[in-house]
């Protein structure tokens, strides 16, 4: 069975992982969506740290680390941050961090991939943005004034649309806005990403402070 | 007084260091850790990495070859054991210091 879940807050992540654990539903893996197996209900804890590993050997050792302790990695990639672990020895300890420093550090890793991703995004934007200003001035001999909707008019390329009336108008109008937003959704969507990182980098920098000055 | 810049150790450190005196990998060190102090310090998997992680970075402790392929052997630097001798005496004053005031004031 496949779920759709987004989380930042990895102590209500673990809780429902718990409660699908419960319910009968083992955790496969997370890969955009959480991938679960049936099995008998279990009462065990999972545990989610945040880690990005460039070499291959220091990820099969942090692995080898949680496995020995009786902490089972069932699921994450070396190179995708989130890793969630099942405890399968009753003696192990109760949780994979035994300080409060280090659970909020997770909070911190991920932020800092967050504020990642933006810088890699900005400049794609950035130079979507320039590239469309630099378009607009030169077509724009005939009309000195620049503003937005300008701007959206000129993402029709119909000759002499705005010019045209009534019915004629409609037509043309109605036509060409399907294929205006087929061009246009790829940048709205980048921006859509642009701020959510933002904001996922900043929530996730909250959960670790409030949690560091629980200390 | 002059003392070294990363004095005094915390408690994770001081017992990381200290079981790293004889090489071992992550769970080893572990163990030992639990057994030097009694099981009054149990580290958790994820709170052991992140401190041999900051170790490394810091040179205080090494990578050396170890049999295991997987596991990553640590020993620590000899510029460490000195600072662990260090935070060593530091502790032992505190200890004499604190006997001696006790006595003296009578408590």
């Amino acid at each position: 069975m496949k779920k759709l879940r987004f989380f930042l807050d990895y102590e209500k992540e673990e809780k429902w992982l718990h409660s699908m654990a419960q319910k009968g539903w083992a955790l496969k893996n997370v890969l955009f969506t959480y991938t679960f197996q049936k099995t008998p209900p279990e009462d065990t804890a999972i545990r989610i740290d945040f880690r990005l590993f460039k070499r291959k050997k220091d990820y099969l050792d942090y692995i080898a680390l949680f496995e020995d302790s009786g902490w089972q990695h069932v699921a994450g990639y070396k190179s995708l941050g989130a890793h969630y672990f099942k405890k399968n020895r009753e003696q192990a300890n109760e949780d994979i961090f035994s300080d409060v420093a280090s659970k909020a550090g997770r909070y911190k890793r991920a932020s800092d991939m967050w504020l990642m991703m933006f810088v890699c995004y900005l400049p794609i934007i950035l130079s979507l943005y320039i590239s469309t200003i630099t378009g607009f001035v030169s077509s724009q001999h005939s009309s000195p004034h620049h503003s937005l909707l300008s701007d959206l008019k000129s993402l029709y390329f119909t000759p002499d649309l705005w010019q045209m009336h009534g019915s004629r108008f409609w037509q043309h109008f109605l036509f060409e806005t399907p294929f205006v937003l087929l061009r246009t959704i790829p940048v709205f969507l980048l921006i859509i990403f642009l701020f959510s990182f933002v904001f996922y980098a900043f929530r996730c920098r909250s959960l670790y402070k409030k949690q560091m000055t629980s200390l | 007084m002059n003392r070294d810049a990363n004095l005094p150790l915390t408690e994770t450190t001081y017992y990381v260091l200290l079981a790293l005196c004889s090489p071992a990998h992550g769970y080893i060190i572990m163990q030992k850790i639990e057994e030097l102090s009694s099981g009054q310090v149990r580290l958790a998997a994820g709170t052991l990495y992140g401190a041999l992680e900051n170790l490394e970075k810091q040179k205080m402790i090494r990578q050396i070859p170890g049999q295991d392929a997987r596991r990553k052997t640590y020993a620590i630097t000899s510029k460490e054991r000195e600072i662990l001798a260090l935070d060593y005496e530091r502790m032992k004053y505190m200890i004499l210091r604190t006997d001696s005031y006790l006595q003296e004031i009578g408590e």
